[in-house]
């Protein structure tokens, strides 16, 4: 399988002249790493209880699909019919066989659901020392709030650290899924959710969102990065990826856009011309694009601006006004992103 | 319990003539009210309802083939998902049993002329073709792409689609249902003939009497929250939607304490029809039927208490959520007790290895694994990672699709003869049987996998890690679509030159099998008497 990530991670390098100024190196894919037969690796405390509970359900339903189906082959093997005025049993009844498959199901089904209640138990109540990170769902795609005020759109997490998420959703509901942590907590407009961890292990894995939203479902992805905590200022830590806002180090403006584009953008926007949700980046600068009022403007630095600060105001003829405001992005995203589109050639 | 075999057996009625041959013309099939003829009609409408339905999960298969965008655009695999699961829940499961096969051998099971609402039973029929243009007419405007599930806000003030269109025909279905269910109810109390005591009555009768039940109480609340959805929709009035003050997670009360009960109305009858299945072809009496008849009525009862299941992620307090696990433990209980003694019916019995024994034993290989994949999702803390990805579309699939189209498939191989007079090719049955159970368990049994592992629902592109698992799903789901066109072929070649069905083919003991195949329009020309339990065949011994 070609490892070529989204169509967005598609390096901008190779269809320019201009001298690869210094280019992020192409991000990861999104992936959830892969670890035992059944469930992905286990990248949270609450996965041990998680883990514990489809083991517990794993083994007791091979035990009863196997108590079922076993007897149900022997017998039609055993009992085919080989003429038609074969005798059959005429037992049509046993109540000590009722009660007994009736009473032991039920004691290990009390006690399946009490150990699925003692991990709910665990996964709700946050502690109180937990690091809380405020997240927007919004279609289609996350940001990240921490309490120093910036904002992200990768969610950045200290290792081995309790954080506690408040969600909420600015449109329609969407659900916050982090596989590897076996967490999922439903995000809803006009209500705050809440969703706590311990992660356990350094690296990215991947969020997806789990609560159908519309045309852009499948692509509202991003990342969890799970970094050391440690000094600001020491190189690789939580704390400076925070002080770079959200950035292991800072990035060259090309390459910061790229970034803000595979998060923010390229759910509607293309860069390889297939038409999504809204005008493909392909050559888009520069470009004349006829807008709804019948007025036509040349796509320059500050049509992109005013896109992003208020994109209800120009619509390019044909597309629907569905753009959100992006109006947490800085100065310097939005200078990376006119870059980025610079090169989309 | 008399041992006696007494057979009611009526004579074949004079010249030939049969409920199909009766009258003739297109306005006697629209204006009849024989239970029998509308049961025909239902049969053939579900069952287009579900070809289109089925075409579209082809489709979505395909597209997910690769994990990049392939046949379709997003638009359009959502508007397919969307129609794939609203054709298949309203216009096909919840009315195919009992419309199509229920309608035909219920009155004759209990020995009675007709239902007891028989115009009432045509106006069900009606309101389902209405409802049904409804539903279908959204193909040809703007489709539908908020899920079957219709949730708001989504469905209220986002989605450019056709959701009052669809909404409303949901609507009308709910009545078709509601006037189906009321008719069965009162038929099972008023029409038996005389002998058929409670205890007499086939157990696929206890299974219709507890689907009517459910269909009865639970329906008439899908219709007060779609209406309110469009009230919603249409003039901006707040319910539900939160920029209007209203709440979107009351929508999800509201809309599953109907859609979890329905879940028994379309199980249930599957339930029912494979009681009849395992003990007739068994030739043996059916172990523990008053913990299988009581068993139908303990789910349809606590199928009413557990809806909050589905909503462990949304938001609804703790206390619900936990109050709701352990209720739904409960549902358990029935369902394995069922499954238990389907098992020990087979034990000494006769099995006749033919294709609807072969559906009945599918069944039960499928629906255990649908029921017992239900048991992580109803573990809460489970839950929180299983929610809405594909272990819960495996898992409804193995109850929906391995529990009640099996058991609807197997019923329908098993009465045909009955309801058409021909034979069918039992050797095709089998190979199709054989080919849907394979293709069932590719397409599905992978998507345990892919959902554990963490691939959500309704994706049309997803990661590229789960692309073999989908594309061996895919697979999968061409031989499973290959085995469904082939029962559909043996049935048509059955009604072009099938044998001619003798009264009684597989020697079951219900008064179904005492008239001739096809029936005559009063199904038996005096009332008969009934001296012996539905399950008391000859074959058995005696201690």
């Amino acid at each position: 399988m070609s490892q070529q990530g989204s169509s967005s991670a598609q390096p901008a390098a190779a269809q320019t002249a201009a001298p690869a100024p210094a280019q992020a190196p192409a991000e990861a894919p999104i992936t959830i790493q892969e670890e035992g037969f059944w469930l992905p690796r286990a990248g949270s405390t609450y996965a041990a209880d998680s883990d514990a509970a489809w083991n517990l359900n794993l083994y007791a339903s091979i035990f009863f699909f196997f108590i079922v189906i076993i007897p149900m082959g022997y017998f039609a093997v055993k009992y085919k019919r080989k003429s038609d005025d074969e005798k059959t049993s005429p037992i049509d009844h046993h109540l000590g066989l009722e009660v007994f498959w009736t009473a032991i199901p039920t004691m290990l089904l009390m006690y399946m659901f009490w150990v699925g209640f003692k991990a709910y138990a665990n996964s709700q109540i946050a502690p109180n020392d937990a690091y809380e990170i405020k997240v927007t769902g919004q279609m289609f795609n996350w940001t990240f709030e921490y309490p120093d005020g910036t904002v992200t759109t990768e969610l950045g997490v200290p290792k081995d650290k309790n954080v506690k998420l408040i969600l909420s959703s600015k449109d329609v509901i969407h659900a916050f899924f982090v596989p590897e942590f076996r967490l999922k907590q439903d995000v809803v407009p006009s209500l705050y959710t809440t969703m706590w961890f311990n992660a356990t292990i350094e690296g990215e894995t991947a969020v997806e969102c789990a609560e159908y939203c519309g045309d852009g479902h499948s692509r509202m992805l991003t990342k969890v990065l799970v970094l050391p905590s440690g000094e600001k200022g020491k190189a690789g830590t939580f704390e400076t990826w925070l002080d770079n806002g959200g950035m292991k180090t800072p990035l060259p403006p090309v390459a910061l856009g790229q970034k803000r584009y595979t998060s923010l953008c390229s759910s509607c926007h293309s860069i390889d011309g297939t038409r999504i949700q809204g005008p493909t980046f392909q050559g888009v600068f520069g470009r004349t694009e006829k807008l709804s009022d019948g007025s036509s403007i040349v796509v320059d630095e500050n049509y992109i601006r005013d896109s992003i600060a208020n994109p209800q105001a120009k619509i390019v003829d044909g597309y629907p006004a569905t753009m959100p405001t992006f109006s947490y992005l800085k100065p310097n995203d939005i200078d990376g992103i006119i870059a980025f589109l610079k090169e989309q050639k | 319990m008399s041992r006696a075999i007494t057979a009611d057996e009526v004579p074949a009625a004079p010249g030939g003539k049969n409920y199909i041959n009766a009258e003739k013309g297109i306005w006697s099939w629209l204006t009849t009210v024989d239970h029998k003829r509308i049961g025909l009609m239902y049969l053939a409408s579900t069952g287009t309802a579900f070809l289109i339905a089925g075409c579209f999960a082809l489709l979505l298969r395909i597209e997910l083939l690769h994990p990049k965008q392939d046949i379709m655009t997003a638009p359009q695999y959502n508007q397919a998902f969307t129609l794939h699961g609203a054709m298949m829940v309203f216009l096909f499961i919840i009315p195919g049993i009992p419309g199509g096969l229920f309608n035909f051998i219920l009155p004759i099971m209990i020995g009675a002329k007709d239902v007891a609402f028989p115009k009432l039973n045509l106006l069900s029929l009606y309101l389902y073709w209405v409802g049904a243009l409804f539903t279908a007419s959204s193909l040809v405007s703007t489709g539908l792409d908020t899920g079957w599930t219709f949730y708001v806000p989504y469905s209220a003030n986002v989605s450019q689609t056709a959701v009052i269109q669809v909404t409303f025909g949901a609507f009308i279905l709910g009545f078709s249902s509601i006037l189906t269910g009321l008719n069965f109810m009162v038929t099972i109390h008023k029409l038996r003939a005389p002998g058929i005591t409670w205890y007499r009555l086939p157990l696929v009768l206890w299974a219709a009497y507890a689907t009517s039940i459910v269909q009865i109480l639970a329906t008439p609340v899908l219709a007060i929250t779609l209406l309110l959805l469009i009230l919603e929709r249409a003039f901006g009035i707040g319910i539900f939607d939160p920029k209007l003050g209203g709440d979107p997670v009351l929508y999800q009360h509201f809309f599953w304490f109907y859609s979890h009960p329905a879940v028994y109305i379309m199980i249930l009858p599957g339930m029912g029809i494979v009681s009849e299945l395992i003990a007739v072809h068994s030739h043996r009496r059916i172990f523990g039927y008053k913990a299988i008849a009581f068993s139908s009525v303990a789910i349809a009862l606590v199928g009413f208490l557990v809806w909050g299941h589905h909503m462990f992620t949304s938001g609804q307090s703790e206390l619900a959520s936990t109050v709701f696990s352990f209720i739904t433990f409960f549902v358990a209980v029935p369902s394995g007790v069922k499954v238990f003694n389907w098992t020990s019916t087979m034990w000494k019995g006769s099995i006749a290895w033919n294709s609807p024994m072969l559906y009945g034993m599918s069944f039960l290989f499928l629906f255990t694994i649908g029921g017992l994949t239900g048991l992580p999702l109803a573990m809460i803390g489970l839950d929180l990672h299983l929610h809405d990805t594909y272990f819960v579309v495996a898992h409804f699939h193995y109850v929906m699709m391995g529990g009640a189209v099996i058991a609807f498939i197997g019923g329908l191989h098993h009465w045909w003869p009955k309801m058409t007079g021909k034979m069918y090719d039992d050797t095709k049955g089998k190979i199709a049987c054989g080919l849907i159970f394979i293709g069932f368990n590719m397409t599905f049994f992978t998507q345990f996998f892919l959902g554990s592992r963490g691939m959500p629902r309704r994706y049309y592109t997803y990661l590229d890690q789960f692309q073999p698992l989908h594309a061996f799903s895919t697979y999968g789901s061409w031989v499973l679509g290959t085995g469904l066109f082939l029962v559909l072929y043996t049935f048509l070649e059955s009604l072009w030159k099938g044998e001619k069905a003798p009264r009684n083919p597989w020697g079951g003991r219900s008064l179904e099998w005492m008239t001739s195949s096809p029936p005559p329009t009063e199904n038996f020309h005096r009332t008969p008497t009934v001296t012996h339990g539905p399950y008391d065949f000859p074959s058995t011994v005696d201690k």
